[in-house]
């Protein structure tokens, strides 16, 4: 069935079906377009191809427009039908084919197998005195014309001729199909349509012409293909589509004329060839840039943008380097980022430290002396894990108030993080050094002590990331991972940003029990039981994929949920699969979970709208998406303390999850789940007076 | 111009040559406010004597002690030792700034469950704990520092019975280079003692050993001391991991840090020296840092320590009752507050201050108080401005052990007020009546009535 939707890029079983029943129409033409199907599938099967690409009807859909091509245009012979079998293994091996060498340049082949097997029989057919051609029908009923404005009737009987028939109300199903699987892709197909009913006018092509031949379905194909399936759909994709009509119809004007010489035909040709042309330039480019191809493949235009846009928002930061605060407890940032003092031009993207206390000195007693200040000789530590490349230690520190511009960096050590990205933390104090050169440091190791060496009036720590290992290179812009802030407004969380000047920020202080209870590596396995069915148990597993995401996969629902977990957060990324599942309520409950505990924080995250859509009115939603979201989902949660414990074991982490549709509150949901010792224990779930608990037995 | 003073005659010594290392003179700087209130007022409102706590003091105190803490190790708790000051008001400060419970009888464990502290944030340390004690910190899964054998076994015998787990950690004594050695608390680190205790709490399933606890001495004048003490602790964690594969949650450094007063028989100030919070914090947590625990497996760090935050933080204010000549001619006042409130005054030679303006003229002089017992003596020999009947003092740094360890003896506890930080004054605990001793008093009816 899947053969039949990914003619439009698709997996949606509405739009399959409606097509199926299109091409029996014309019954012939269904009958070999089913039986093309069925064979391909079975012989990439029987062969060892991929199960799961099989089961998504890549091998399929040629042979079905082979089928239907073959079926309409010939009669029903011997000779044909021999024809028609050879002809499936010639298209299935071209699809084969063309997948692993195109795949290799990450292009998609389309439907030149199609193509290229047709070509074959047509070049070879008119030596082929078996074979017959049908006397084309043209009987089907045609009292409704007249119903529909000429723009939709051509438009219908183009969806409709697509499959090798020519009813308004077959293209008028398939539009309604098209319409219900996706509305980013119905929109498309209309918009590329109108822009080629337009082009045609404007140079004066016969309109008419759209329909013979597939050659409308071009416009179809080339909207859908570029404005949603292979580019993330946005503005951008949209104009595009507009753009590259007219270069289209020109390309498939052209490759008609020069193929008619060989009486020939085009089909989808050009369509192919246009596509492949866009994205084999767009794959090549250093920066990618208001177009954006699809990286994992949903065949749903909807599914594509929201979990695009969700991914943008939310992953924006997870494969950055992580660096913590090189300090115990709280500090001030006396200088930020471009900051008045020093860190000025090349060096402006630094960040220094010290300790002042509620008056907002940063010493106690007269401050003459350097140990009357809070932060001198208290322990510096390696921001993350890291190999220690230099380090300087040679230098006195300074009387209070004076600065040794000569050895302008003071005792320093320089880590390296990964390739490019080392970190600089200068004016230590002499022999406070507990590393080595050469040796490797991991996060929150202590390194040295704050001292007041090099251009330091005061003692403090100076911080900054560069992408070079010498010392004094110039800085980078680069986020600190996770940290608290206290102000005036109370405490919060921040997460990769850069510490604002006058800042009282501190590391966050992960629980070890909360730590312990997300620590899922693949192979972890999780069972759980319903209270109201204590007997029937529910098993998910932790696994990696191809991508290196990891996530918790339900067998019995075939459900998966992807999460990361970076040590002081952890979150799922996304959830593919079975909504009804139990595997779906962890995932909302557990979306996104600070691992440490302060009391009154709330975590605020927004899950994917594909989630959560409400009826009929997401249609709206949808054909906008591209351009502006206004349906929100909400994830709020906080971890609080059960007394049940003295050192801090168990936690109860309650959430709650909103959906709004325009502002408006649509539906509410909460969860409460338990922690212990042994890692998770309860999920209570909770929506409009319902109520369910699943026990974790771990 | 107001009316000057009038000061009685003084005879004084004069000394000739060149200034000595004490200066021409000595001058008094009153102290007339006490963060912002002024002391006559509060002695007209509250009566004298009264004892004054000064609330934002308390919480510059905790938050720099904190802050000492916190910028060098990263899991560090606070518990508020009650014993040192349990007047529900002062607890509730340092509640409010994060400080848990630590108790070391029944009385203040319910002191601290009454305030509000959820019983697992109580530690009950102390030698005195009943079965029922215990089965009260065991529902409540408090922290429960064992003392001694005894107490190890009735707790495994009443964990058995409540069928149920007690979380625990052991006290441990060791020679820290300071003596004498407070060994008659706990278990004996260097004699094996220590070990073998943790050992049984080990095997014993009804126990779970959270933490190790040492409480090395009191008034320490050494930050040093607290090196060894974190080392020895450090060291018995480290063997619990490598033979139970069980890693020790926190390691309890206890208190003692020492306060600004001076002691008896000290030659030099007391506030010139005692070691600062940031010098013991740096012996603590430089010794546990490099003891070669990893980043995610250092233990959380416990303090105790209750004198160093509390004791500036209160004041005595009081009255001169009479002044007389002694028979070997020295002075002698005789204060309305005597070692009745003031018992740390047997200890310290407490700061005192006048509350008024006086001339330079000092003259040295006993301080008596106003029990009729000869041992009331609060300083023995002080130098102070020439003190007359109703002229008014503030004593210092008497915050920690005075509101607990005073004396119905003769007179009655006095009024003590809270100063706000925006001077705002609240009695946080009224003066004694002869109500509040009869309350408790029962006469046989043979002996109510009686003819003179």
């Amino acid at each position: 069935m899947n053969s039949y939707a990914q003619v439009f890029f698709s997996l949606n079983k509405v739009l399959a079906i409606t097509l199926f029943a299109v091409t029996f129409i014309n019954p012939s033409v269904g009958v070999f377009g089913l039986l093309s199907v069925l064979g391909s599938n079975v012989m990439a099967y029987v062969l060892g191809f991929d199960k799961k690409q099989v089961e998504k009807g890549i091998y399929g859909f040629n042979a079905l427009l082979l089928g239907l091509a073959l079926g309409y245009l010939y009669a029903f012979s011997l000779a044909f039908l021999l024809l028609f079998i050879i002809s499936i293994f010639a298209v299935f091996f071209i699809t084969a084919a063309l997948q692993a060498s195109m795949g290799k340049i990450n292009l998609p082949f389309l439907s030149l197998p199609f193509l290229f097997c047709y070509w074959m029989i047509a070049l070879a057919s008119p030596q082929l005195s078996a074979l017959s051609f049908k006397i084309i029908q043209t009987s089907q009923v045609e009292f409704s014309y007249l119903e529909f404005p000429a723009f939709w009737k051509v438009f219908f009987n183009t969806l409709s001729a697509t499959f090798f028939n020519k009813s308004v109300w077959g293209g008028l199903l398939i539009a309604i199909a098209l319409f219900l699987s996706s509305r980013i892709a119905f929109s498309l197909a209309l918009l590329a349509y109108l822009s080629a009913y337009g082009a045609y006018q404007v140079f004066g092509v016969d309109v008419a012409a759209l329909t013979d031949n597939l050659v409308g379905s071009n416009f179809i194909f080339f909207g859908i293909a570029i404005g949603c399936f292979y580019l993330i759909p946005n503005v951008y994709s949209y104009l595009t589509v507009i753009v590259f009509t007219p270069i289209l119809m020109l390309l498939l004007v052209g490759l008609n004329q020069a193929f008619a010489v060989f009486h020939l035909n085009g089909f989808t040709l050009a369509f192919t060839l246009l596509t492949m042309l866009v994205l084999y330039a767009l794959h090549h480019r250093w920066i990618p840039r208001f177009l954006y191809l699809v990286q994992i493949q949903y065949y749903s235009a909807e599914t594509t943008i929201y979990k695009y846009l969700s991914a943008v928002k939310r992953l924006k930061y997870a494969h950055h380097n992580q660096f913590s605060l090189p300090f115990f407890g709280s500090w001030k940032v006396s200088q930020g980022y471009e900051g008045k003092l020093t860190h000025l031009g090349e060096w402006s993207n630094a960040l220094d430290f010290v300790i002042s206390d509620e008056q907002n000195k940063t010493y106690q007693l007269s401050g003459l002396k350097m140990s009357d200040y809070y932060c001198y000789n208290k322990p510096v530590l390696a921001p993350a894990d890291g190999l220690v490349i230099q380090i300087v230690n040679h230098i006195d520190d300074n009387e209070v108030g004076e600065v040794d511009t000569k050895q302008n960096w003071g005792n320093t050590i320089i880590l390296k993080h990964a390739e490019g990205l080392f970190s600089q933390i200068s004016h230590l104090k002499k022999d406070s050094f507990k590393v080595n050169e050469g040796a490797w440091v991991s996060k929150g190791t202590v390194i040295a002590s704050c001292g007041a060496s090099g251009r330091s009036p005061e003692p403090h720590i100076h911080f900054q990331i560069q992408q070079s290992p010498l010392i004094g290179s110039k800085t980078l812009t680069y986020p600190i991972a996770y940290f608290m802030s206290q102000d005036a407004a109370g405490l919060q969380l921040n997460y990769f940003e850069v510490p604002k000047e006058d800042a009282h920020i501190f590391n966050v202080e992960t629980q070890s029990s909360l730590k312990q209870a997300f620590d899922w590596q693949p192979g972890k396995k999780l069972v759980w039981f319903n209270q109201k069915h204590p007997s029937k148990l529910t098993s998910f597993e932790v696994f990696t994929d191809a991508y290196n995401r990891t996530y918790i996969f339900c067998a019995s629902t075939g459900s998966y949920a992807y999460f990361i977990n970076d040590g002081t957060r952890f979150y799922f990324t996304d959830f593919e699969g079975d909504k009804k599942g139990f595997l779906f309520q962890l995932y909302l409950s557990c979306f996104s979970v600070l691992l440490a505990h302060y009391p009154a924080l709330k975590m605020k995250d927004n899950i994917p709208q594909i989630h959560f859509q409400v009826p009929i009115l997401h249609w709206v939603q949808d054909v906008v998406a591209p351009f502006y979201v206004f349906n929100k989902v909400v994830f709020e949660g906080e971890s609080c303390l059960t007394e049940t414990s003295a050192m801090q074991t168990n936690y109860l982490l309650s959430s709650e999850i909103v959906t709004r549709f325009m502002g408006l509150k649509v539906a509410a949901q909460s969860y409460k789940v338990a922690i212990g010792k042994k890692g998770l224990e309860k999920i209570e779930f909770q929506q409009n007076g319902f109520n369910e608990e699943w026990l974790c037995i771990n | 111009m107001t009316k000057l003073t009038y000061e009685r005659p003084v005879i004084q010594k004069l000394n000739t040559g060149t200034m000595n290392k004490f200066g021409s003179r000595t001058e008094y700087t009153p102290v007339t406010h006490i963060e912002g209130v002024s002391v006559k007022s509060l002695m007209a409102d509250y009566g004298s004597p009264l004892f004054v706590i000064s609330e934002p003091q308390i919480r510059r105190n905790y938050q720099s002690a904190v802050r000492a803490f916190k910028t060098r190790y990263p899991k560090v708790q606070f518990a508020w030792s009650y014993k040192t000051n349990y007047l529900n008001a002062v607890c509730n400060v340092f509640h409010q700034e994060g400080a848990w419970a630590e108790v070391v009888s029944i009385f203040e464990y319910q002191k601290a469950i009454k305030n509000g502290v959820p019983g697992n944030k109580i530690i009950f340390n102390g030698p005195d704990k009943s079965a029922d004690d215990l089965r009260t910190a065991i529902n409540n899964h408090s922290l429960i520092h064992i003392d001694h054998f005894d107490e190890l076994y009735m707790l495994i015998e009443i964990a058995q019975e409540l069928k149920t787990k007690a979380t625990v950690a052991i006290r441990v004594n060791m020679d820290t280079g300071i003596y004498p050695i407070w060994d008659r608390f706990g278990f004996n680190y260097e004699n094996g003692q220590a070990w073998n205790a943790i050992n049984k709490i080990m095997s014993a399933p009804e126990l779970e050993l959270h933490g190790l606890h040492c409480h090395i001495g009191t008034f320490m004048l050494s930050a040093g001391a607290y090196a060894t003490a974190a080392w020895k602790l450090c060291d018995l964690a480290w063997n619990v991991k490598l033979k139970w594969n069980h890693m020790i949650q926190y390691l309890d450094l206890g208190g003692g840090f020492a306060s600004a007063n001076t002691l008896k028989g000290s030659y030099l100030q007391g506030s010139d020296i005692i070691p600062s919070t940031e010098d013991y914090a740096d012996a603590i947590a430089t010794t546990i840092l490099n003891f070669g625990f990893k980043p995610d497996e250092l233990p959380m760090l416990f303090l105790e320590t209750g004198r160093s935050l509390i004791d500036d933080a209160g004041y005595l204010l009081g009255s001169v009752l009479a002044t007389k000549r002694l028979s070997d001619g020295r002075r002698a006042t005789i204060m309305d507050f005597g070692v009745n409130l003031l018992f740390t005054a047997f200890w310290y030679n407490h700061k005192i201050s006048p509350a008024q303006e006086f001339s330079h003229h000092t003259e040295d002089m006993v301080l008596y108080g106003p029990l009729c017992m000869n041992i009331d003596c609060i300083r023995e020999s002080i130098n102070l401005p020439l003190l007359s009947k109703g002229d008014q003092v503030v004593v210092h740094r008497v915050g920690a052990y005075n509101m607990t360890q005073w004396m119905q003896f003769i007179q009655m506890r006095p009024n003590v007020v809270m100063v706000d930080a925006k001077q705002n004054v609240h009695l946080i605990r009224t003066k004694e009546s002869i109500d509040t001793m009869l309350r408790y008093e029962l006469v046989p009816e043979h002996l109510e009535q009686f003819k003179l």
